[in-house]
């Protein structure tokens, strides 16, 4: 009721300032886009919606770059206004698609075309049957390493045949190795998409198949924590003061960025300097693999958009087209559409080559497991603050493992519970 | 003597004071890379990449454009909040009239206000009078004595100063305005240069509404500009960033050092008793 | 008596609307969305007190919260505004290169909420950085004082009392605005320098002190940015920087939860009214004012 009345003395004002939004004029049909992301893929995006306004003359297409903090801050504000943009950017699609927000994609497969994509990509924005979002590109984990640090130390990289055991005893070996002030490994213990790849390998997963509870038991973050716990104390990771600093920071900060660690559990999209890391499968992956061909991001439409269907041609432009895919890069990650991936390859450089050989090496089967479900409302709560927090207490002796794992189960059943 | 001492005090303060700003204009000619290594003060390769890339404004607008959008909203926020606290101000610190009390514990109430809070039933309103994606929500509310914090400084400020001339001219049959006009405001010169310069300050940095309100590239400001260089999930270019924060930094020194005369000049100065 | 009335009502035209359109009315709904379960993106659903309750009975960071807010609001303000009067007395004798004095220490001020605050204090109070350079000469071991949450909320103390400018700059106005006239009268009754300060000095700044007072408290009790910048942006590491604040707008937007940010928005709001009458009660005593002398 507020709410109308709120409109009402707006609209009254609006009458007397004289002021109107207006529609523009002609039949030119305007589109806003919005995402997050950095110069470099802001740029490639924008070259690539100018491909697109060249082929599609009639839609104009409006811009709406973004950096990530404040970016669903906005987007979520917009949404309480109904002022949403037509098209965006988004990596937790249950969310929007449980308040019916989200355009369902399959009733535009006429335009919207997914053939090409990849199930183990479309299953990531399906729910309840229903492709309420698409990804943008993959960011699967991977382990890297410093080639010259391991050569030095005279130990060989890890593989998939590499039993977690065993690779704590290489990295132990390794720390001995190393210069005061270079660590063995980075600290996992706060990584939620390394923990998912940890759990997968047991057969579980963060959350259950239907969304409404954890997908693991308390043993399972008990026994990840002290993993990581006994690494610490021998000096193998990085202490906790060093490591914290980038726990729901900015990557840029963090251990691996400044090159403090030798090896690590890292996404793919994130940029490292070049030349000095190589990528590889994470160890314990050969017997049942835990990593999946995770997406970085995704494009999902607005339920309410004026232009479904110019919505979705972009959104099909984005993904399929090859000019699109050239301008795009791998500035979302490797492109979903195996045939854009595959022609991208000639072009980029060293490393960027080594992302998009792991990615195609994921991609055969036996390699990677079946994509999860999307993550519930909340997942992403759960997933970065709740993990967070608690790893953090665990660092720093506020809390013991058992304590730290109690309390998180805790919370968790609450947000879940809020949620559903 | 006592005054060499002095020079050396306020000197020996500076040079710890400074020191995290001097280490922010060095890092600002180091790498990405580099600054995430090393945080030593001199750049190991100094460089003036970040300067050349920062100002192509994150791949968006030139970074020129943020500084214009910025000045002009600063500048216009400068004018509103001079001349609508001013008057509000003279309200309550020199008229009296029923609900003085009542308006001017509303205005304190208004500082206690969590603005995080305000902002989406503010967005809806905006929204609806077909504002947003312009630069009026963010100019506005100055024109509408809506900063409690500079309605209450130069109350104070009034406060402070003898009223004898006000009623010596109302007694002469001067009206309120001409009162305000001719007395209360050079008098309040020293307060007004204060809100002005604060006013600029706190424009030129506020992220929040200026992040939700401009949606279009080429309306984007200063604070929302630098955050573009910002990925905090797939890397940033603090490279960049740090460059154009300097960049954006000289103009309020300047306009700091040009002011601040102002700022402190008393009305044992201007004559009055 | 009308006509009176009238002409100050004339000055408070713009006031008036202002409060009506970006205050009133967006307060009103956000008292009436403490009451609900909100979103932001479904329709508030209204439960009450529930989140009243919930946030006394079920919330123990929002209890954390609030004690890490009080306490911080109580050693930070006085440290801050006493560095800015030392700064202001320090300053404001005219005296050779003053001018570039004054500018330089309100330097650091200028950065307010820069990002850029954010790599450079990480910079200075990290492994490698001149704050353990400096303890090292003490026998103080090396250790990341930003990293750690024993330590952390003393480095956003430390960034706030460095960006001392604004109160400086307030003080400073109010020291000149004290006529000569009442300095040259107490050097001829022989005051000396502390007497002089005592008792012309402080009584005639005091509504400048109390302003400063005022506003220094409400706004380190709303300081969220220096949370944001220097630790993590989430309150870490381990909630050592949840300020209130920080805390209302991570679950007002990052957990969506607006309803339950409203209610904590309220409590703040009433709590804070507590703190400025009773400041206001209080400043009848210590308070001067040149207009009712």
């Amino acid at each position: 009721m507020l709410r109308s009345c709120l409109a009402a003395f707006a609209s009254m004002s609006l009458l007397l300032t004289g002021c109107s939004s207006g529609e523009p004029a002609g039949d030119k049909v305007t589109l806003v886009v919005a995402w997050w992301g950095n110069p470099a893929r802001t740029k490639a995006t924008n070259a690539a919606i100018d491909l697109f306004t060249k082929k599609f003359p009639k839609i104009e297409v409006k811009v709406r770059p973004s950096a990530f903090p404040g970016y669903y801050d906005k987007l979520n504000t917009e949404f309480a206004s109904g002022a949403a943009p037509d098209v965006f950017q988004d990596d937790q699609v249950r969310t929007y698609a449980a308040k019916g927000l989200l355009l369902d994609l399959g009733a535009h497969q006429d335009v919207l075309k997914t053939d090409a994509l990849g199930k183990e990509f479309l299953a990531q924005g399906t729910i309840d049957g229903k492709l309420m979002d698409v990804p943008a590109g993959a960011s699967p984990m991977a382990l890297v390493h410093q080639p010259k640090l391991l050569e030095g130390a005279g130990v060989s990289a890890p593989t998939a045949r590499t039993s977690w055991q065993d690779f704590a005893a290489l990295a132990t070996k390794l720390a001995g190795g190393l210069p005061k002030g270079t660590w063995a490994l980075a600290d996992s213990s706060a990584q939620h998409n390394h923990l998912q790849v940890f759990l997968r390998q047991k057969g579980k997963d963060w959350f259950t198949a239907d969304g409404t509870a954890l997908g693991f038991a308390k043993e399972d973050l008990a026994e990840w924590w002290t993993f990581w716990a006994g690494l610490r104390a021998k000096g193998v990771v990085p202490p906790a003061d060093v490591t914290s600093g980038s726990a729901g920071g900015d990557v840029s900060q963090d251990p691996v960025a400044a090159k403090k660690v030798a090896m690590s559990v890292y996404g793919t999209s994130i940029s490292l300097p070049r030349e000095d890391w190589k990528y590889g499968p994470l160890p314990g992956e050969a017997e049942r693999p835990g990593s999946h061909l995770m997406r970085s991001v995704s494009w999902a439409i607005n339920a309410k958009t004026k232009h479904p269907r110019e919505s979705a041609q972009l959104v099909n432009f984005l993904l399929n087209d090859p000019e699109a895919g050239r301008a795009l890069g791998l500035t979302r990650g490797v492109p979903p559409n195996s045939a854009i991936a595959t022609s991208l390859a000639a072009g980029l450089d060293p490393q960027d080559q080594q992302i998009a050989e792991y990615v195609a090496y994921l991609r055969e089967p036996g390699n990677s497991g079946p994509a999860p479900a999307p993550d519930p409302t909340g997942g992403k709560e759960i997933r970065s603050d709740l993990l967070t927090r608690h790893t953090q207490d665990v660092w720093f002796g506020k809390a013991t493992v058992e304590q730290a794992t109690e309390a998180f189960f805790q919370e968790a059943a609450k947000v879940l519970e809020r949620a559903s | 003597m006592k005054n060499r001492l002095a020079h050396v005090v306020i000197v020996g303060t500076l040079m710890v004071m400074l020191y995290p700003l001097v280490w922010m204009v060095m890092t600002a000619f180091k790498s990405t890379a580099e600054i995430a290594q090393n945080v030593s003060l001199l750049p190991a390769d100094p460089t003036f990449g970040n300067f050349v890339e920062g100002w192509d404004g994150a791949g968006v607008e030139s970074f020129g454009t943020y500084l214009r959008n910025s000045t002009v909203i600063a500048l216009l926020a400068v004018a509103g909040n001079v001349i609508s606290c001013s008057l509000a101000a003279y309200a309550f610190a020199r008229l009296s009239f029923r609900g003085r009390t009542l308006c001017f514990t509303l205005t304190i109430g208004m500082l206690l206000l969590p603005k995080d809070v305000l902002l989406i039933p503010q967005y809806s309103i905006f929204h609806a009078l077909g504002w947003v994606d312009s630069p009026l929500p963010l100019i506005v509310p100055y024109f509408l004595a809506m900063d409690a914090f500079f309605v209450f400084l130069n109350v104070q400020f009034l406060r402070g100063l003898p009223r004898e001339l006000d009623e010596a001219a109302a007694v002469d049959g001067c009206g309120a305005f001409r009162r305000y006009w001719y007395i209360t405001l050079p008098l309040l010169k020293p307060a007004l240069a204060t809100t002005a310069i604060f006013t600029f300050i706190w424009t030129w940095n506020d992220y929040l509404p200026q992040l939700i309100y401009l949606n279009s590239a080429e309306k984007f400001t200063l604070p929302v500009g630098l955050r573009m260089f910002l990925d905090a999930t797939a890397g940033s270019d603090l490279g960049p960033m740090t460059a154009m924060s300097v960049v954006s930094l000289l103009p309020l020194f300047l306009l700091f050092m040009f002011f601040q005369r102002r700022l402190v000049q008393g009305i044992a100065t201007t004559g009055l008793k | 008596m009308i006509r009176r009335d009238l002409a100050a009502y004339a000055f408070l035209i713009p006031w008036t609307a202002g409060l009506l359109l970006v205050v009133a009315a967006p307060l009103g709904w956000s008292l009436y969305l403490s009451f609900t379960d909100y979103d932001l993106l479904a329709s508030p659903r209204w439960v009450g007190l529930g989140n009243y309750l919930e946030l006394f009975t079920d919330d123990p960071r929002f209890v954390h919260s609030v004690l890490l807010t009080g306490g911080y609001v109580l050693v930070a303000v006085p440290l801050q505004l006493g560095a800015a009067l030392a700064a202001a007395l320090l300053l404001v004798r005219e005296r050779r290169g003053q001018g570039l004095y004054r500018s330089l220490f309100y330097l650091p001020s200028l950065l307010a909420a820069s990002v850029a605050v954010s790599i450079t204090w990480r910079a200075m109070f990290d492994y490698g950085g001149p704050v353990n350079g400096v303890l090292g000469w003490f026998g103080v071991s090396e250790r990341s004082w930003i990293n750690d949450p024993g330590t952390v909320l003393w480095t956003i103390i430390a960034l706030e009392v460095w960006r001392f400018g604004a109160p400086m700059v307030i003080f400073l106005a109010g020291l000149k605005q004290i006529p000569g006239e009442l300095y040259e009268a107490a050097a001829l009754d022989g005051a000396g320098r502390l007497r002089t300060f005592v008792s012309v000095t402080v009584p005639l700044l005091s509504p400048i002190v109390f302003f400063n007072l005022l506003l220094g408290i409400i706004g380190a009790f709303q300081t969220f940015a220096p949370a944001q910048l220097v630790g993590d942006g989430n309150g870490g590491p381990a909630d050592s920087t949840l300020f209130y604040a920080l805390n209302l707008y991570q679950q007002g937007f990052d957990h969506q939860r607006m309803g339950y940010a409203s209610a904590m928005a309220w409590l703040m709001l009433i709590a804070l009214a507590m703190v400025a009458v009773f400041l206001f009660r209080s400043s009848r005593r210590w308070v001067h004012y040149g207009d009712n002398a």
